[in-house]
């Protein structure tokens, strides 16, 4: 059994809604470095909460009048990005695209009851596949940038391997995310997202109704996205209890047959078990087992990545250790076997960022990929 | 020329926060922000639904009811043509 080091402790009792307060002052007079605590903080995207929290204990007045000056910041930044999504789902509205927003203001919304609650850097925006052109072009009319040169669209082996494209507003330096997948096809791929734009819910911002998936589709997609990165941030933990507080009557049987249709249920229940055992999350009404001993190896795992935030890991060393968190988290031996396979062998982002072939010579691809992954690793390995 | 006869409207350009009792204003149009102590923001949280400034001044005088008339009509109607220089509200 691993202990949780006393800043995560903090951060946990910090983001809980029913704080123990002789806990926090515990956790606050063990703090020996309070720089090394804001980064974490902000590393696991929790820094609104924990300066709602700390600022109502006895801390110096120096580090105070930080935490204050950052989550002003954050604040600010979080007012910018709202602002700049209701302008862009307009945009996308009354140039006939269908869209929906995912993450940032609206799960903080939805999830927290204001947009500045939560920590997020960027927009995530949801098109269809047959729109991802027009898209495209539109972002490029209204002066946004991107890296994706437009003859990428016409790569099926693009679209079919990656899941979004970056765009930055000269206007605002906003960085968006225009989805036409949401997750890349080597993690998950079974989610139909002509359906999934289908089935949504409204979201209210500062007066507009913005287009978000519905509650149950919400929930699953953000254990899968926890799930994907090791719930190595807090934040997509606290995400999931505050959403669940706010959503008492989520349909658990359509939650579950969603989840088994898109083979993600040991992601589910991850989800829940960690939510249930740190922010003491009622769990009682869904049908998830938590009781897999592989859930139990999982947890050990994030609060490995918890305890060891802002240590300075290698590439290899990273990618290795989500290999096999994404190894143990496929629900069957097939699944397991079919993401080591594709992991492995099948032509990825990476290969055809190298260079955009034409359809006849995808084959190519096969050829470049042990070209380009020696060269990467071992190149890192002899720096 | 203001005066309790105006009507106003807040553009949906303009965003708005409360923080550690300051209220932060960010106009998307320009993206600069603006900060407003804590009497500012009680003015703005009165304003803000309440288009028919006599309607305004009739609530900020129940909420402030040691302060004279004459100051809290004096001071909301500098404080609208702040506002307005601003393009944080508009005349109606």
């Amino acid at each position: 059994m691993i202990n949780l080091s006393n800043e995560i402790a903090l951060i946990i009792e910090c983001c809980k809604e029913d704080q123990d307060q002789n806990a926090i002052t515990k956790y606050i007079n063990n703090i020996s470095d309070w720089d090394k605590f804001r980064k974490l903080s902000y590393t696991h995207g929790v820094f609104p909460l924990i300066y709602k929290t700390l600022k109502n204990y006895s801390i110096q007045q120096e580090q105070l009048q930080q935490l204050q000056q950052t989550n002003l910041e954050i604040v600010k930044k979080n007012m910018l990005l709202t602002s700049e999504l209701i302008k862009v789902m307009q945009l996308l509205e009354d140039n006939g695209i269908e869209a929906l927003a995912f993450k940032g203001p609206v799960l903080s919304q939805m999830a927290y009851g204001d947009v500045v609650s939560r920590q997020y850097v960027d927009l995530d925006i949801l098109v269809k596949e047959d729109d991802l052109k027009k898209t495209y072009n539109l972002f490029l009319q209204n002066e946004y940038d991107t890296k994706i040169e437009s003859e990428y669209l016409d790569n099926e082996l693009f679209k079919q391997k990656n899941s979004d494209i970056q765009f930055i507003s000269q206007k605002s330096n906003v960085l968006i995310e225009v989805h036409w997948k949401l997750f890349r096809s080597n993690f998950a791929n079974k989610i139909d997202l002509t359906k999934t734009l289908y089935m949504s819910n409204l979201c209210n911002l500062n007066g507009q109704n913005i287009k978000v998936f519905s509650n149950e589709v919400l929930f699953v997609y953000l254990c899968m996205h926890g799930s994907k990165h090791g719930w190595e941030r807090i934040e997509w933990l606290v995400d999931i209890q505050r959403f669940l507080a706010n959503y008492e009557n989520l349909d658990w049987n359509k939650i579950y047959n969603l989840a088994k249709m898109l083979e993600c249920t040991l992601m589910v229940s991850l989800g829940l078990y960690l939510c249930n055992k740190y922010f003491a999350t009622d769990i009682l009404t869904t049908n998830f087992s938590i009781k897999s001993p592989i859930i139990k190896k999982l947890e050990l795992q994030t609060i490995h990545y918890w305890n060891d935030s802002l240590v300075k890991q290698s590439e290899v060393e990273r990618n290795y250790k989500k290999f096999i968190y994404h190894y143990v988290l496929n629900d069957t031996l097939y699944l397991k076997m079919k993401f080591v396979f594709n992991t492995s062998f099948s032509i990825n982002n990476g290969d055809i960022s190298t260079i955009n072939l034409p359809k006849g010579l995808y084959f190519m691809y096969y050829f470049i990929k042990p070209i380009r992954l020696m060269s990467k690793y071992f190149s890192k390995i002899f720096k | 020329m203001l005066t309790l006869d105006t009507t106003i409207v807040v553009p949906d350009t303009v965003f708005v926060q409360t923080v550690d009792n300051e209220t932060i204003i960010l106009d998307s149009n320009t993206q600069e922000y603006f900060a407003l102590n804590e009497i500012g923001g009680i003015f703005w949280e009165v304003l803000k639904d309440t288009p028919n400034l006599t309607q305004v001044y009739t609530t900020l005088k129940e909420h402030f009811d040691d302060a004279g008339t004459f100051q809290i009509e004096q001071d909301l109607l500098e404080f609208v043509e702040a506002l307005e220089e601003k393009g944080l509200i508009k005349i109606a």
